[in-house]
């Protein structure tokens, strides 16, 4: 703490007290006012602050609170209440002031007698004297907050807006985009399959061939047609496919192809790389079959 | 002039047309019950058939102990039957002054238990128990059953009244449970016309004793591919938790599950289908084939399935729509 604010606080309103209890006015009529105590003790502008006087009066005096309290420029008087002590009364006054420095408060009319001579030291936390008083300001906002209510306020009415007005457009970019994309999806991932496994296709024995090779036509033909392909077995999958309106010669060719594939799976039998070839060819054939058959429906 | 092979299935395959041809003479239609009894008897389960009456239960099985070379003993179960009228007891011999055993009807190749739900629960149990272990014990010894042993046992899904249904641990010792559906309309005429011409239809015996050890060999022999197990362990298993399959709603209407038991039955009747077929090796056709009849009884259905009126047949095609196949 500075030597400046060290005197501020602590030792001037000591050494004002002093001042003004010797220059205390003289005492009214038999009443002498023994002690002026502040709450708090230090007091800045515009706290609100309670003096309390303590009067000694060798008369039982009667005293009344003014309806009207004083006003002044620099302070505004609150209230005002009279507590009876044995030697006399303590009056309380309840203040807030608005200028700096050593201040008498108005005098204060109490019936039978009237305080006056009460002063005050407000004290400042600013060196400099020169200060204008400043009206009472608005509460200081958290730094961002005018960003936050920008955005907030944009949310819930901007956004809605633009998205009412644009609504139609986006909506049908994003279904379309949604549809190619969906549409194209399973072709992508057999070719892709496709393509790994006709790179591994020397490497791999028969049976784990056609297991993978048959595993992604389930997959296709279960996700290209209306039909549980992935649970139903080979002799199921005519009815199946005639079902969903496949095209016969097509039909035939997968189904001969899962006949086959059963064969070396489960029954072990061996498989030329011709057979290979041609089955990995065949599966290729039904998708783009089944790609142009989606074309023309989707055209027509 | 070229001389042709014909492989140990393919002779499989002949006797078990030839045994069904035979049948056929008699029996019009129920190809289905014809095929599961086929089933039961050589992949060594007992089997149980239910569907009301005048389906020609009893008389497929009759006819089916005719054209094998089996003793063949029909019991009537009811209310008043005794496990002793069933498995036999110890006679007192005066002549000899000692006990002897008498052995009951239970010492024969094939039983047909007739409507099994008609007598309580301590016969059941003795049949039951002559069906696990196949051997019966009367007094202090315990007898082997003849080899092979099959029960056949019938019972009728409505007349509930005065029954003793099967509980759940004895049902699951049955391998199948058929369930027996009325004839089509043509095989109804059929049926019509055959009762016109009053002259019984004897049947020729076809499957003999060496023929049932053959046609085990070669169903032993017949090739199950791993994928092969994994399918059928994995529809098994879908009956009790599978969270694969839970999605699919279909475990929400089972209170119970199979067991590992219908896991072995499942595999053992697969590879007989696959024999009937003409296969040396097991598709998972066969596995669908034979799942419903095998897992039939030993579902127990929860209370969403009878609210929602849903039969095991109905949970059991759900699951098996679910189950990818290899």
């Amino acid at each position: 703490m500075s030597p400046v604010s060290l005197i501020r606080r602590f030792i001037a309103p000591v050494v004002v007290t002093g001042i003004l209890l010797a220059v205390l006015p003289p005492p009214v009529q038999g009443q002498s006012v023994v002690q002026v105590l502040f709450l708090p003790q230090t007091f800045y502008v515009g706290d609100m602050v309670e003096a309390r006087v303590v009067v000694r009066s060798a008369e039982n005096l009667t005293l009344t609170i003014p309806e009207n309290l004083p006003v002044t420029e620099w302070v505004t008087i609150h209230a005002v209440t009279v507590v009876q002590r044995a030697d006399g009364f303590e009056v309380r006054i309840l203040f807030q002031p608005f200028f700096t420095g050593t201040r008498q408060l108005p005098p204060i009319g109490l019936g039978a007698m009237e305080l006056t001579g009460v002063s005050a030291f407000v004290s400042t936390s600013t060196t400099r004297s020169d200060v204008e008083l400043e009206p009472i300001q608005d509460q200081v906002l958290l730094p961002g907050t005018r960003v936050l209510v920008a955005v907030t306020v944009f949310i819930l009415f901007g956004l809605p807006l633009i998205i009412v007005l644009t609504s139609r457009w986006t909506r049908q970019g994003l279904a379309a985009a949604m549809k190619w994309y969906r549409e194209r999806r399973p072709y992508r991932r057999l070719a892709r399959s496709l393509r790994l496994l006709q790179g591994e296709m020397h490497d791999l024995d028969g049976k784990t061939f056609y297991i993978r090779l048959l595993d992604e036509a389930r997959a296709f033909l279960d996700s290209r047609y209306d039909a549980s392909i992935l649970s139903a077995t080979t002799g199921e999958m005519p009815v199946l496919l005639e079902q969903s309106g496949i095209d016969p010669a097509t039909k035939s060719g997968i189904v001969e192809m899962f006949q086959f594939g059963d064969l070396v799976k489960f029954a072990h039998h061996t498989v030329s790389l011709e057979d290979r070839v041609r089955h990995l060819e065949q599966l290729r054939k039904v998708a783009a079959e089944t790609r142009e058959r989606e074309r023309k429906h989707v055209g027509s | 002039m070229q001389q042709t092979t014909v492989t140990p299935v393919e002779r499989a395959r002949e006797m078990i047309d030839n045994v069904r041809q035979e049948l056929g003479r008699r029996i019009v239609g129920q190809q289905r019950m014809i095929d599961g009894l086929l089933t039961g008897i050589l992949a060594g389960g007992h089997v149980l058939l239910e569907g009301v009456p005048g389906l020609a239960k009893t008389l497929t099985v009759k006819s089916l102990a005719e054209v094998m070379d089996v003793s063949f003993r029909r019991i009537q179960f009811t209310p008043d039957l005794l496990p002793a009228d069933l498995i036999g007891t110890m006679i007192f011999r005066q002549q000899t002054g000692e006990f002897v055993p008498r052995k009951g009807p239970v010492f024969s190749n094939i039983i047909l238990a007739d409507e099994i739900n008609r007598a309580p629960a301590k016969v059941q149990s003795a049949l039951l128990e002559a069906m696990e272990e196949r051997q019966v014990t009367i007094g202090d010894t315990s007898y082997p059953l003849s080899d092979p042993f099959f029960v056949l046992a019938t019972q009728n899904p409505i007349e509930q009244e005065g029954t003793y249904p099967l509980p759940e641990a004895q049902l699951d010792r049955f391998m199948l449970k058929l369930s027996v559906d009325y004839p089509s309309l043509e095989e109804e005429k059929q049926i019509l016309r055959r009762v016109g011409n009053p002259a019984p239809v004897d049947l020729e015996r076809t499957l003999f004793r060496n023929d049932v050890v053959r046609l085990r060999e070669t169903i032993a022999s017949i090739t199950v591919d791993e994928r092969i197990e994994d399918y059928i362990v994995r529809i098994v298993t879908s009956t009790r938790e599978d969270p694969e399959h839970r999605k699919m709603g279909a475990l929400k209407y089972i209170e119970f599950g199979a067991s590992p038991r219908a896991t072995i039955y499942l595999y053992r009747c697969a590879r007989v289908r696959a024999v009937m077929e003409g296969r040396g090796y097991v598709i998972p056709e066969d596995v669908k084939a034979v799942a419903p009849d095998v897992l039939r009884h030993r579902l127990v259905l929860s209370y969403e399935a009878d609210s929602e009126d849903f039969t095991s047949e109905d949970v059991i095609e759900m699951l098996l729509s679910a189950v990818p196949v290899p």
